[in-house]
């Protein structure tokens, strides 16, 4: 089947544009990647709005681009300054800045590019080959399984979240109950608009991310002061040893991107987890692990193929399931529904060439940074010495037209300044925002297919305890919720005493 | 039991939550039940899944109610408050963000070609640019940038305001 799709999508997507817009997007992402306190959500939220305005190929082409090249980014502040430009890179920290003091700038820096780009080619390719799979099995789902499948999405993402399990599922049922702003899907009655037409068409999923991604993130900068700072690093020029590399150490490379991609493709487990899994499994397997924390390339080829080849996996259960595992794809999703399309199994058949053009659309990302990511280094070198007080109030202005851009209307400004205040002040209470845009994203799914559940069972809720899969996803649920809620090491530690 | 500042805050947050279920709720007994929105099955309850999610959601703030006075009596502390705003920074932040309230406002009535320099000249005042000619050069080249990103390239129509002005 993947044949098909690829043979769909080949004329669909190879055009001067797509590939144009596609290499913009890996620019962009990687120098949003690089900047701290910035990442590839940032990049693909402040982009979706010009995404939206593209043809569905070029578009998606631009935020895979973001998608890629942000997660690569933040390696090289990573590397170079010890900070992480994401948090994702931050098992890159482990053994690329020390690395980079025994004098190898240049070859960590670019060894994290290259190793990206080939873990996310292998992710890439285990997309392309699974996901149509997985899309066949989940063509036999009913209603009631997407109910289960929507609903794992958002616990998995609220269990796994930084801050409490308990903060996780309240932003996510805040998530929830704010995607029931606007039309009721079945009947042609307006919900929760309080009388207003800005409320009417629901709360814009560009505009909220906005606000309590970019936004917040920009406030947070500015209270926290330090405009100035600039790490002056000296520029330099990519050496091929780092290619080379990634064929002595090809093994390591493929183990890592495999590790990636299946962490990857779990829903809210994310690159983070990822990158360290792979780096212990790694250092274990290693006949040197003593050497590992030293700075050794071992240790950068396994974090970074594994956290690249991470968004090839978490695209398997995005497209194949509408199923996001982190809230990068949930925004990849919220862009194609944007754009007139239904994720899930339908769309490999119905859409070939739309599937076919993101899996080329995703591997021609990678190669993109592979090209640019070494032919424009000294550039990126360059950009991370720009000072926070140039970039806070462009960044600003671009969340302002972004939002506003969308939907031609002043009410976006104002939905995106009221979620930026909430993110900011939320934040500093702990509670994870991811689940609130997952929540957002899946609550239309959900709602909808909970209600045609219950229009197949004659309203008896017991069509949900009555279909195998679909009590076998709730009871999986059930188990992962009780098992982060009840401390049971506790439990036990306690029966042992 | 002794609750610390801290925990008091966290529950202060935690029932600020409550207000939004508490709304849908007070919606859906309402104004749903005057347009015969909350009756039926599956198909006709426009009711039943923000109901099910308020109460949800107030179920799990209820959760987190209990848990904080668990820890408070457990065990003890002197926590103080988080800070919401940083001493350091909270002057600039004020700052900023009345001038990106005033510039959302601006938008709306000067359009974005006259509002954004002006946003901009501020914003980067504020962030500590102080020589004139950067100032203004910074202001206007990335006006100018974003109009041909978003206007040109992508035909995006950007605030015009109460006087029309486009390019």
């Amino acid at each position: 089947m993947f044949l098909e799709l690829l043979h769909a999508g080949i004329p669909a997507y190879f055009s001067f544009a797509n590939l144009f817009f596609t290499a913009v997007g890996v620019f962009i992402g990687i120098l949003i990647g690089i900047l701290p306190g910035l990442g590839p959500l940032l990049g693909l939220t402040l982009l979706t709005p010009m995404a939206m305005n593209l043809n569905p190929f070029t578009g998606m082409g631009l935020l895979l681009g973001i998608f890629v090249g942000g997660t690569a980014g933040g390696a090289i502040s990573a590397i170079l300054l010890k900070i992480p430009g994401t948090p994702i890179a931050a098992a890159t920290l482990l053994d690329g800045y020390p690395l980079a003091q025994k004098g190898k700038a240049p070859f960590a820096v670019s060894l994290a590019i290259t190793t990206s780009a080939f873990g996310g080619i292998i992710g890439g390719i285990y997309l392309i080959f699974f996901s149509p799979l997985l899309a066949k099995v989940a063509l036999k789902f009913s209603p009631p399984e997407y109910f289960a499948l929507a609903l794992t999405g958002v616990l998995c993402i609220a269990v796994v979240s930084k801050g409490s399990t308990i903060k996780g599922l309240m932003t996510g049922c805040l998530g929830l109950l704010l995607a029931t702003v606007g039309m009721d899907p079945f009947m042609s009655n307006f919900r929760f608009t309080f009388g207003t037409v800005a409320l009417s068409g629901g709360i814009g999923i560009v505009a909220m991310v906005i606000g309590l991604f970019a936004i917040s993130e920009m406030f947070l900068q500015v209270e926290r002061g330090d405009f100035d700072t600039s790490p002056h690093l000296k520029v330099f020029f990519p050496p091929i040893s780092a290619i080379t590399e990634n064929f002595k150490q090809r093994f390591n490379l493929f183990r890592s991107s495999t590790i990636g991609t299946f962490i990857g493709a779990l829903p809210g487990a994310g690159s983070v987890i990822a990158s360290f899994l792979s780096y212990a499994v790694a250092k274990n397997s290693s006949k040197h692990p003593e050497k590992y924390g030293t700075g050794i390339p071992d240790g950068v080829i396994a974090t970074e193929s594994a956290n690249n080849a991470c968004c090839g996996g978490t695209l398997i259960p995005s497209l194949t399931m509408a199923l996001p595992g982190d809230p990068c794809s949930a925004m990849l999703l919220a862009a194609l529904m944007l754009l007139g399309y239904i994720p899930g199994p339908r769309l490999f058949i119905q859409n070939q060439d739309l599937i076919g053009g993101i899996f080329l659309a995703y591997i021609s990302s990678n190669v993109f940074l592979l090209i640019l990511g070494l032919l424009f280094l000294p550039l990126f070198v360059m950009f991370l010495n720009v000072k926070k007080k140039y970039l806070i109030p462009v960044i600003l202005i671009l969340c302002a037209v972004g939002s506003y851009g969308m939907e031609t209307s002043i009410n976006d400004l104002w939905i995106t300044l009221i979620f930026g205040i909430l993110a900011f002040i939320i934040q500093k209470f702990n509670y994870p925002l991811a689940p609130f845009v997952i929540a957002k994203v899946l609550g239309p799914i959900m709602e909808e297919n909970f209600r045609r559940s219950l229009i197949m069972s004659g309203d008896h809720a017991s069509i949900f305890f009555t279909r195998p899969i679909t009590l076998g996803i709730l009871i999986a649920n059930f188990i992962l919720l009780f098992i982060t809620i009840v401390p049971v090491k506790q439990l036990l530690g306690r029966s042992k005493n | 039991m002794k609750i610390s500042q801290k925990q008091k805050q966290e529950l202060i947050i935690s029932w600020c939550f409550s207000l939004v279920p508490l709304i849908a709720l007070f919606e859906t007994y309402t104004k749903f039940v005057d347009l015969g929105m909350n009756t039926g099955g599956g198909e006709q309850n426009a009711a039943l899944f923000p109901r099910m999610i308020s109460f949800l959601l107030l179920f799990l703030i209820g959760i987190n109610t209990v848990r904080i006075f668990i820890q408070a009596s457990n065990s003890p502390s002197d926590e103080k408050a988080v800070p919401i705003f940083e001493s350091e920074g909270r002057k600039r932040l004020a700052l900023m963000f009345v001038c990106f309230v005033a510039y959302v406002i601006a938008l709306s009535i000067l359009g974005y070609y006259v509002s954004t320099p002006l946003a901009l000249l501020v914003f980067f005042f504020i962030l500590g640019v102080r020589k004139t000619i950067p100032l203004i050069l910074l202001s206007i080249g990335t006006t100018v940038f974003i109009w041909y990103a978003f206007a040109i390239l992508l035909k995006v129509v950007l605030p015009v305001g109460k006087f029309g002005l486009y390019f």
